[in-house]
């Protein structure tokens, strides 16, 4: 019979094998970013456009030109589009933040022609139609309601502003009824500026090679960016004081808590510091929060806290939703574990246990064909090289409880945090 | 293609080996055999409370998740209506602490008060977070029981109303685990780079001395022949009116099985669907529309789904939904259409196949459905389906007496 008692023997890696995209050089010295990887058949062709919402000057612009592309394009109307992609059984994603607009299609192989097609079409040649632009919008003022009737969506969208101003770029969210100030023309604007001429980084993975990856680059010539340099735009000079924020809801079961602070971007010396302190408070299941709030008080389905890196800044961000008559408890005890990572030192068991885990976290991120290209694209829009993975392991992976404790006096006193409820207390 | 090995333990476990050579991961996937249809009317929600208990340590690990993590491992679980799921990827050097640590948790679960009283709590949070302070979140559980009389499909897996998880007692937990916490009741699925005959030493190690028990749940009733349309209206503060329209459809190894699913997919997979070309695009009644099946063992619902476009009343939206049934059934469904369905099958299953923890999932759901070989002849099985066979089921299935219908009204 087995012994029980004794657990298995354990070995963790001591450095990450990560794959190096290749660049190929087309036109007038454009780089092209490709890696033949994986076993399936497959191919995932991604563009990044510098065309997050940040740049636009109304709001939901950028999201809705973005959504827009594919509703009717010069050759084919937004019936066809869909229709030649279903058929082929390819899937184009479309993701948008502030930074960025990401156009990722996914095929077979045996499809890569046909599919390439329809691609090039949505994003050099979108017609911007107003007939499809009133269904669009219709449809998305809807979605749009449903979201914000959603505590945790509207306490996102509020501590998000709180942190950064109304109206910082990064701060900034619309209503509903900002869809009815949006024209076909601010589209059409929007596409011209950051698509068409800023061009995008293209990357192309998948059971590849250079001769499928010049095609590809050579059909999506003309937005293949020119320059690899995005300057910075935003100015953080002027942020608002943390602030205290409480929205009532009469009707709500629960309330969605946030306590958010500004950080920094992905290329701070801080960054992994805090990636990992961050981790230990409330990124996995056995995190402080989580053992506190959820484990042992059972206030909360769930509670994490992240770092959320942008390209020119950052941000802290603890989040839950609890029982309406435990919110004030909650957020008593959030602080708690925030102090008491200022005051004591994080024990070494604790620290090795987490390290393992994040170990573990970076194989699965870099796990299975595409996943890499996500990995691989934010660090360039950090002006990253693919090596600073290999760095980021090697820190954590060195990592001392005195660093993390002088990290947490400098970033985690709670008065430096701005506070929204959105519910009942 | 997935090439596994199976090997029955002498205590009826059934163990499931695939090898993948391109990961550095390896994927282990518990599959039991139960889930909510299991319980009893008067203590719904069990089978998912328990899945939480599942986390509460063992007689050899006091904390489930430490280990795990100390070894770069992860997990989680889920549970729905005919099983329960708990799965683990880790580093593959790492794989034998997944077998230490699922096989001690079938050997010896730590129950107690303590875990037990927190645990509600958490399910309860879950209950509110999900079911209940959402907009359009008690749609399953009025819609389940609009549909079913006496089949327990008739509660969704968190359970009728947070009461029943309230209510639970320690014996009935232990009762719970010893009933379905055994062997001869599992599936484990392993992906990952390593001999067959590894894994099967590997199980039988960690789980070949857990005895076999006696699985007695009740007799799980079949639902009677719905012979008369059901409707039901709700009013509530929700931003657009949704109107949800369901059909008892076929068992999962039923005949008609896959041309159900095909059919689903001929209304509403992808922007290209009918449903969403004619109802959205074109008549804008709908700012989204679905229609899908609940993926149940035992026959489930075939379901639409709509959010009403503003001003378009309830009547003139089922009429339109009607009108599409009206035309599955009646006019050929083209060769071009038909062969669009069937090759989303297949570049769907080659995508599902870059995922390890998706391939050892598969491996065991399928060994539960009976065998794990179904994995690789499914898509065949999809390939074989004519468009009569599609407009035949359509015309069984879409009888008004067969329907459930609920207008989810918007408070103005």
């Amino acid at each position: 019979m087995v012994n029980r008692s004794i657990q298995p023997g354990f070995t963790l890696p001591v450095s990450l094998q990560i794959p190096e995209p290749q660049e190929l050089i087309v036109g007038n010295g454009k780089k092209v970013l490709w890696l033949n990887i994986g076993t399936q058949s497959i191919v995932r062709i991604t563009l990044q456009f510098p065309a997050g919402s940040k740049y636009q000057k109304k709001l939901l612009q950028a999201s809705s030109t973005l959504g827009l592309m594919p509703e009717g394009t010069k050759n084919f109307s937004a019936q066809q589009v869909a229709e030649k992609l279903d058929f082929l059984g390819s899937q184009i994603d479309y993701s948008i933040d502030r930074d960025h607009a990401v156009i990722s299609v996914f095929c077979l192989n045996k499809y890569v022609d046909q599919t390439l097609e329809v691609l090039k079409d949505i994003v050099l040649y979108p017609k911007f139609d107003g007939q499809e632009f009133e269904t669009f919008r219709n449809k998305r003022k809807s979605s749009l309601a449903i979201e914000k009737a959603k505590v945790m969506y509207q306490a996102r969208e509020v501590a998000t502003a709180a942190m950064f101003g109304k109206n910082h770029p990064y701060g900034a969210y619309a209503e509903v009824g900002d869809y009815s100030l949006l024209e076909v023309d601010d589209l059409k604007a929007f596409h011209q500026e950051r698509f068409l001429a800023c061009g995008g980084l293209l990357f192309v993975s998948g059971l590849v090679d250079e001769v499928l990856v010049a095609k590809v680059a050579e059909e999506l010539l003309p937005v293949v960016r020119r320059s690899d340099v995005e300057v910075p735009l935003l100015s953080f000079d002027a942020l608002p004081k943390p602030e205290q924020i409480y929205i009532e809801k009469d009707d709500a079961v629960q309330s969605a808590v946030r306590l958010n602070r500004t950080l920094f971007a992905r290329n701070h010396p801080d960054y992994v510091g805090m990636h990992v302190l961050t981790t230990i408070l409330g990124g996995y299941f056995g995190s402080r929060l989580m053992s506190n709030i959820r484990e042992d008080k059972g206030y909360t389905y769930g509670i994490f806290s992240s770092v959320v890196p942008m390209q020119e800044s950052g941000f802290l961000t603890i989040a839950t939703e609890v029982g309406c008559n435990v919110t004030l408890p909650t957020i008593v005890e959030i602080k708690r574990e925030m102090d008491r990572l200022r005051s004591e030192k994080v024990g070494v068991e604790e620290l090795s246990l987490v390290v393992n885990y994040m170990v573990g976290e970076m194989l699965r991120m870099l796990d299975g064909p595409f996943s890499i290209v996500d990995v691989i694209l934010d660090l360039y829009q950090s002006g990253l090289p693919v090596s600073f993975i290999n760095e980021h392991f090697a820190k954590i992976t060195s990592i001392t409880s005195e660093e993390l404790h002088l990290l947490a006096q400098k970033y985690l006193n709670p008065a430096d945090f701005i506070e929204v409820v959105v519910g009942k207390r | 293609m997935i090439d596994f090995e199976k090997y029955i333990l002498p205590n009826g476990l059934t163990v499931i080996a695939h090898r993948d050579t391109s990961s550095p991961l390896a994927a282990f996937n518990l599959l039991y055999k139960v889930g909510a249809r299991n319980e009893s009317p008067e203590r719904t929600g069990f089978a998912h409370l328990f899945e939480h208990l599942m986390f509460s340590g063992s007689a050899n690990v006091p904390s489930f998740d430490e280990p795990l993590q100390m070894v770069g491992g992860e997990n989680n679980a889920f549970t729905n209506n005919d099983y329960t799921n708990y799965y683990e990827t880790v580093p593959k050097e790492n794989i034998e602490t997944a077998f230490w640590l699922e096989s001690d948790r079938m050997f010896a679960l730590n129950i107690n008060e303590q875990s037990l009283s927190v645990q509600k709590n958490v399910v309860v949070e879950e209950f509110n977070q999900r079911y209940l302070n959402q907009p359009y979140g008690d749609l399953w559980l009025l819609l389940r029981k609009l549909a079913y009389m006496v089949h327990p499909y008739q509660w969704p897996t968190i359970g009728k109303e947070p009461s029943h998880i309230t209510d639970a007692s320690l014996f009935e937990v232990e009762e719970f685990y010893k009933r379905f916490y055994t062997p001869n009741n599992a599936i484990l699925s392993v992906v990952g780079d390593f001999d067959h005959r590894y894994i099967f030493e590997l199980a039988n190690r960690w789980f070949g001395d857990i005895p076999a028990q006696q699985v007695g749940g009740l007799a799980i009733p079949q639902e009677p022949l719905q012979v008369a349309p059901r409707f039901l209206e709700v009013e509530r503060d929700v931003p657009s009116s949704a109107l949800y329209k369901v059909y008892h459809m076929t068992d999962r190894l039923g005949k008609s099985y896959h041309a159900t699913d095909m059919l689903s997919d001929i209304l509403s997979n992808g922007k290209s669907s009918r449903l969403y070309r004619n109802l959205v695009q074109e008549q804008r009644l709908f700012t989204d529309i679905n229609a899908y099946l609940s993926g149940d063992i035992d026959p489930g619902l075939f379901v639409f789904s709509g959010k009403l476009n503003e001003g378009v009343s309830f009547e003139r939206a089922e009429k339109a939904i009607n009108e599409e049934i009206a035309r599955v059934i009646d006019e050929r469904i083209d060769d071009y259409e038909l062969e669009k369905v069937k090759n989303k099958y297949e570049s769907s299953i080659v995508f599902g196949e870059t995922s390890i923890l998706n391939k050892a999932m598969n491996l065991g759901y399928y060994q539960m459905l009976g065998n794990a070989s179904m994995i690789n002849t499914e898509v065949e099985c999809y390939r074989a389906v004519e468009a009569q066979e599609i407009s035949a089921t359509a015309a069984a299935l879409f009888t008004e007496n067969n329907s459930s219908t609920l207008r989810y009204i918007a408070k103005k």
